[in-house]
C-alpha cells in the first residue's frame, strides 16, 4: 500500500474514533473520562468535523484503491 | 502538496458554501421554515469542511461533487439532531424532517455543479452572475442578522429581517449589479465597482455608513474569489 494509504487508514481510524465519542456518547460520560471541555454543542460540532475527516479519508483510499486496481489510461500522444 | 491548489480549493470551497445557504435560506424563507443565525453558521461550517476537504485530498469533479452533496447534509442532520437546540422548537420550525437532507443534498448539488461545471470550465457571464449574486445573499442576510444581535436583539428577532420576497428583491439587484459587472473588461475591479454600486444603492435607502461599507465586502469578496477561479479548467 502506499504511503498516502497508510496515513488515510491511521487518519480515518484516528478520526472516526474520537468523532463518534464526541458526538454520540452522552455529555455526563464525556465529563467522567475528562473530556468535558467546552459546552455540549460545541463538542459536538467538533465531533462532526472530525467524522467528516475520517469519511474523507476512507473515500481517499477508495480512490487509491480504485486508481491501483484500474490505472489510468494515458491517451495516445499525437506524433 | 501544490499551494496553488490549497488557495483554489479554498475560494472553491468558500463561493459553493456561500452559494448553497442562499438556495438553503431561500427554501427556508418560501417554506416559512425559520432562518436561524446559529443554524446558519454551523451549516456553513460543515458544509464548508466538507468542501474544501474533499476538493484537497480527493480533488474537484463529478463524482466528488455527488460524495460532498450527500456527505455535507448528512453530517449537519447529525450534529442537528445531537446538539442541544439553542431555538425554541415549539415556536420555531426548523430543519427537523430527514427531508431536509435532501433540501440541503439537492442546494449544495446546484452549487457545486454551477461552480464546477458552468464557471471553473466555462467562462460564460450568466452562470458567472448568478453564482456570484446567490454567494453573496447570505454574506448580506448574515449581515442583517448579525446588525439585529449587536444592537441587542434576541436570537428570535434574528429570525425575521428577510422574508421571501424582500429576499428574491435582495438577489435580483445583486444579480443585476454583478452582471453588468462581467460586461465591463475582465477583470477584479468590476467586482469592487458592483461591491461600491450595491454600497450606494443602500446609501439611498438611508443606511448607515458602516452598513454600505458592508455591502460593498457583501458583493465584492464572492466576485473576487470566483473571478479567481473563473475558467480555470
Amino acid at each position: 500500500m502506499s504511503k498516502a494509504g497508510v496515513w488515510a487508514v491511521v487518519a480515518a481510524f484516528f478520526f472516526g474514533i474520537v468523532g463518534s465519542i464526541l458526538t454520540f456518547v452522552p455529555p455526563q460520560n464525556l465529563v467522567q473520562i475528562g473530556l468535558g471541555f467546552g459546552r455540549h454543542n460545541d463538542r459536538v460540532l467538533i465531533g462532526v468535523l472530525a467524522l467528516i475527516i475520517a469519511v474523507v479519508c476512507v473515500y481517499k483510499l477508495l480512490t487509491l484503491v480504485w486508481e491501483y486496481k484500474v490505472p489510468r489510461k494515458h491517451s495516445k500522444k499525437k506524433k | 502538496m501544490d499551494q496553488q491548489h490549497l488557495w483554489r480549493s479554498l475560494a472553491f470551497a468558500i463561493v459553493v458554501t456561500l452559494a448553497m445557504n442562499a438556495l438553503d435560506m431561500l427554501y427556508h424563507v418560501a417554506t416559512n421554515t425559520a432562518v436561524h443565525l446559529h443554524y446558519v453558521a454551523v451549516k456553513a461550517t460543515v458544509i464548508f469542511a466538507t468542501v474544501l476537504l474533499i476538493a484537497v485530498i480527493v480533488g474537484r469533479g463529478r463524482t466528488p461533487g455527488i460524495v460532498t452533496s450527500i456527505l455535507g447534509p448528512v453530517a449537519f442532520y447529525i450534529y442537528y439532531t445531537v446538539a442541544t437546540p439553542t431555538l425554541d422548537r415549539s415556536l420555531f420550525t426548523l430543519d427537523e424532517a430527514v427531508w431536509y437532507v435532501v433540501v440541503h443534498a439537492i442546494a449544495l448539488g446546484i452549487a457545486y455543479w454551477l461552480m464546477q461545471s458552468q464557471i471553473v470550465k466555462n467562462k460564460e457571464r450568466l452562470p458567472f452572475a448568478v453564482l456570484v449574486s446567490l454567494a453573496a445573499l447570505p454574506l448580506y442576510w448574515g449581515w442583517l442578522m448579525e446588525l439585529v444581535k449587536l444592537t441587542g436583539g434576541l436570537d428570535e428577532q434574528t429570525t425575521t429581517v428577510m422574508t421571501f420576497g424582500t429576499a428574491l428583491l435582495v438577489l435580483v439587484i445583486l444579480f443585476v449589479l454583478v452582471y453588468l459587472a462581467t460586461l465591463l473588461p475582465r477583470s477584479w475591479w468590476p467586482g469592487i465597482l458592483a461591491g461600491v454600486a450595491f454600497g450606494i444603492v443602500g446609501l439611498l435607502f438611508r443606511v448607515t455608513l458602516i452598513d454600505a461599507g458592508a455591502r460593498v465586502l457583501v458583493v465584492a469578496v464572492p466576485y473576487l474569489l470566483t473571478y479567481f477561479l473563473w475558467g480555470e479548467k
